[in-house]
């Protein structure tokens, strides 16, 4: 130490500023070469990642947490290319298909993530509902017209809005129909609560007005023929989202919207209001956390409030086959960007099929005129983590029928739903010769006519309106299902 | 739109990567500028297939222009007659362009008769463009640069893809010598690579963040926003506008010197201002001296008495408002700024000098709600937000909604903040000079040098796969 202290002592100002000088010279001449070695890297990488993407071998054309086939290298036309569009669509193209998508995507989740405190989280712009209507009197409004019932009642302050209903239809449900396979179903907006996900519902006026009206009119048409049954379930956020945060989100009321439009029904509709059923059992497994859908529980319970609707004892659930599929990320997990607190709990599929019968006859265009068989439950495992909701009778079909060798008495009902259907009408073979099942947004692709020729030709009796709240407030939906109501 | 925005993969992974790679194989800066110019021209055109027709035509009438002038006397009646036209044709054709069916708009207002609209969209970066041209031409009839013998060199600098239509709005004098002849130096290749990925990461991550938040905050009736979600909707959106456009220029920047060219800076820490002088002289700088050099000096600047200074601002920020987009709120926009630069010059900037935190919340408050009056496009909107933010409306101060979209972007908020300001930076350079010696220091800001552009570009690339959200603010200048 001593000798240390001496020698810097003994140091000249002459060797000190020229010692200064070399450090600076040798920082200069360190950081010339940390800067050749930065460009050379960075290119390098960069470059090879650009080889990388270009490469057709790794660009995806199909993305399998969002189901959906990604944007295809555009067409080519003097139009497009003038307008700009042929480029845009080229760009677009680029990014949609852009290599390891969905772990990128992923990544992006992680790092959002980390912008705040997330045990709580909303996605998507939420559309303001409108007020729901009080219901006047106790007495039942038969009314095929129910535009007229809003000038009688009172509408509620705190709820109200004015979102025209052609808002809503460019940002909450919008049924994109595919080529192949089941129709996506855009998600409005979502809270997510620690390891759940809850769908927001917005009260649309207008079009629960016309869906009442269009359940009313299939009941008119089909008097004296068949009876009418109409059941609205509502979505998990009305249901099993924690009461510390029921009442506080900014989403329409479901039950008083579900009452609102049992009570401009007619009375020759047979309402099945399935809404304080599925509140009793709310602790059980009766919704998916990060799907959209509800699980063959709550639609076993739903199903027995149907049945206690026609006044016939239900089907033991022992009386079916159980299958347990694991693994099942859903709709709810995609939109959030595979958020890990969804991902890290993936949902279960418990499928139940009838000890009868194992097949469900499918009529779709392709498989048009004789039809194609497929399982009532099909093997879950095989499906993708986010595709399980498909073992429900393999997926939402145009129109099927499943036939019950053990009843011979010509009995028959026809359920007309959208997805949350496929997970009840196993049930509903216990009690008909045959169940046919019709997805109005479909439909139209096999079936030309209306209602009226398709009970007619099948010597239906009983006719349910199986639907979730969201599709009561889109209006693509109840058109579509308007139009197989017909008039 | 098709804009080849920066932001876009598409850009990142084919466009850039494929320019960087054709400008080191060619050898000469005569090759390079040839690859440059091609590059440019398929760019602009990638968004605007026929307007890129535009663009050349107008470089090619201020190119004769230009030459025309270069050849009179200077000052001289020819020379002014050069310079007149130069003016009608670039401002016709940017009046007519950008502000055509404003006029129309207006004029049928007046005379109380619906006059219809132009079918014009609005050519990209015509603004930008524009306005190089113009410095251009005026430059050389003030004889400060000479005139650009020839056209290809003219285009190159009004087309050069780093600039041409977000700026920086770069001028021709600042750059010629570089266009004409310039090197690479590692360091220049170094802080290029590094200036680009910030930029993109600033753009890609924070102000896509910031976006979507103010987009949340602030969408739908506005009338019915808790008061919370717009207070906090309009600091999002103060922070995006800011974030995205400096982000555009650090990337404009970058890239240039990733092939020698030096451009001047844009941004300087605005929100750090303490009067609105100041802000202004950080804020966009190259449009503020654009307006500076060429319509306040020109009118007599500050030497022809108070008023007439009073009156050259007022035409200036009207003109600054007025730039940003054909629509009055613009221009409200323009003259909000001119009147406390007014009061600033009145009396208040003595008073701001003395106190620097009064000084600095009075800054940010104006800028805070200047930022309204851009958002939004019409008056009611404009009133409902003001009187929202103070409860006028009836709404509640927060609710569910609004709390969870808070808390979820609470540390990004406070985060875009801090960029905002020169902390982080300052701490960097204070911990890395400070340490310089020590061997650890070094080894870890090596290694940071190298990794961090990988890591930023990484991240970049997740979020803009992950997310649809990537709009660009002032494409419509």
């Amino acid at each position: 130490m001593a000798l240390k202290e001496i020698t810097v002592i003994d140091r000249s100002e002459e060797e000190r500023s020229l010692d200064d000088n070399m450090k600076l010279l040798k920082s200069l001449r360190s950081q010339h070469i940390v800067d050749i070695n930065m460009s050379r890297v960075v290119l390098v990488v960069w470059i090879a990642a650009a080889i990388l993407a270009v490469l057709p071998v790794f660009r995806p054309s199909y993305s399998e947490v969002e189901k959906r086939e990604l944007t295809k290298f555009p067409e080519f036309s003097i139009y497009t290319l003038l307008s700009g569009d042929y480029f845009d669509d080229i760009s677009l193209w680029f990014s949609d298909t852009f290599p390891f998508r969905d772990g990128f995507v992923s990544l992006n989740t992680k790092l959002t993530n980390a912008f705040g405190i997330n045990t709580v989280q909303v996605h998507g712009d939420i559309q303001q509902g409108d007020a729901i209507p009080d219901i006047v009197s106790s007495e039942v409004s038969s009314s095929s017209e129910p535009s007229q019932t809003e000038s009688v009642i009172e509408t509620d302050k705190n709820t109200e809005s004015e979102v025209s209903s052609e808002e809503v239809v460019t940002s909450t449900i919008e049924s994109i129909p595919e080529e192949t396979g089941p129709a996506v179903e855009q998600l409005g907006a979502m809270l997510i609560v620690d390891n759940a996900a809850y769908e927001y519902y917005n009260f649309n006026q207008v079009t629960a007005d016309n869906y009442a009206a269009t359940v009313n009119r299939a009941a008119a048409i089909l008097e004296g023929k068949s009876k009418v049954y109409d059941m609205i379930i509502p979505t998990s956020m009305a249901i099993t989202l924690p009461e510390s945060y029921s009442g506080s989100t900014n989403s329409s009321d479901q039950k008083r919207a579900i009452d609102y439009m049992y009570s401009i029904m007619a009375p020759n509709v047979n309402r099945v209001n399935v809404y304080d059923t599925l509140l009793n059992h709310k602790d059980e497994y009766i919704y998916f956390r990060t799907d959209h859908h509800w699980t063959a529980m709550g639609a076993y319970y739903a199903y027995r409030e149907l049945m206690g609707a026609k006044g016939v004892v239900p089907a033991e659930l022992t009386a079916f086959k159980e299958y347990k599929f694991e693994g099942f990320l859903g709709s709810f997990y995609a939109e959030s960007g595979q958020k890990a607190s969804l991902g890290n709990t993936p949902d279960y599929v418990l499928a139940y099929e009838p000890t009868q019968l194992q097949y469900i006859r499918t009529f779709a265009p392709s498989t048009m005129p004789n039809g194609a068989d497929y399982h009532i439950v099909s093997d879950g495992n095989r499906l993708s983590a986010a595709n399980k909701y498909l073992s429900f009778v393999c997926g939402d079909h145009p129109y099927g029928i499943m036939t019950n060798p053990t009843i011979t008495d010509g009995s028959s009902c026809l359920v007309i739903k959208e997805s949350f259907g496929n997970a009840m009408v196993a049930y509903l073979t216990q009690h008909y010769q045959n169940v046919y099942v019709v997805d109005y947004r479909y439909i139209n692709q096999v079936f030309p006519g209306t209602i009226r020729q398709f009970v007619d030709e099948r010597g239906i009796q009983d006719v349910m309106f199986i639907n979730n709240i969201s599709a009561t407030r889109s209006p693509a939906l109840v058109n579509a299902m308007s139009a197989f109501v017909g008039q | 739109m098709g804009i080849l925005v920066f932001s876009s993969l598409f850009f990142l992974y084919l466009f850039l990567p494929l320019n960087l790679v054709f400008y080191y194989f060619a050898k000469t800066t005569k090759a390079r500028n040839i690859v440059m110019l091609i590059f440019s021209l398929i760019f602009y055109a990638w968004g605007e297939p026929l307007y890129v027709l535009l663009l050349i035509f107008m470089a090619s009438c201020d190119w004769l222009i230009s030459l025309y002038i270069g050849r009179q006397t200077p000052h001289g009646t020819k020379a002014k007659l050069g310079l007149w036209i130069m003016g009608i044709v670039n401002l016709g054709l940017l009046g007519v362009f950008k502000y055509g069916s404003f006029v129309l708009e207006n004029i049928g207002l007046i005379i109380g008769k619906d006059l219809g609209a132009l079918d014009i969209i609005l050519p990209i970066g015509i603004s930008f463009y524009t306005f190089q041209l113009m410095s251009y031409v005026v430059d050389v009839y003030r004889g400060d640069v000479p005139a650009q013998k020839n056209f290809a060199m003219l285009l190159l600098y009004v087309s050069l893809f780093h600039q041409c239509i977000a700026g920086p709005i770069v001028r021709y004098k600042d750059v010629c010598a570089e266009l004409a002849e310039r090197r690479v130096t590692a360091q220049d290749l170094a802080d290029g690579i590094w200036r680009f990925c910030f930029g993109l990461a600033k753009k890609a991550i924070l102000a896509n963040a910031m976006g979507s938040v103010a987009d949340t905050m602030l969408s739908g009736d506005i009338s019915k926003n808790t008061v919370l979600s717009l207070w906090i909707g309009v600091l999002a959106y103060s922070l995006q506008i800011y974030l995205d456009f400096s982000a555009y220029s650090d990337m404009a920047i970058g890239m240039g010197r990733m092939i020698g060219i030096h451009y001047r800076e844009n941004f300087d820490y605005p929100y750090v201002s303490r009067s609105v002088t100041e802000f202004w002289r950080r804020w966009h700088i190259s449009l503020g001296s654009f307006f500076r050099d060429y319509v306040y000096i020109p009118l007599g600047g500050n030497r022809k008495g108070k008023l007439r200074t009073y009156f050259n601002l007022f035409v200036v920020w009207f003109l600054t408002g007025l730039w940003h987009g054909a629509s009055w709120n613009f221009v409200l926009w323009g003259l909000y700024f001119f009147v406390f630069i007014f009061i600033e010059k009145l009396f208040l900037s003595r008073a701001l000098s003395k106190d620097r935190i009064v000084s600095h919340i009075y800054l940010v408050v104006v800028v805070y709600f200047g930022w309204i009056l851009f958002r939004f496009d019409n008056m009611n909107d404009i009133w409902a937000v003001l009187r929202g933010m103070f409860g006028a409306n009836g709404n509640a101060f927060t609710n569910f909604e609004t709390t969870t979209l808070l808390s979820s972007n609470i540390f990004i908020l406070i985060f875009c903040v801090l960029v905002s300001t020169p902390i982080v930076k300052k701490i960097g350079s204070l911990v890395r000079y400070t340490y310089m010696d020590k061997k650890a220091v070094s080894v870890l800001y090596t290694m940071g040098r190298i990794l961090i552009p990988i890591v930023l570009l990484l991240l970049s690339t997740a979020a803009l796969v992950g997310d649809s959200y990537n709009p660009f603010l002032y494409f419509q200048f």
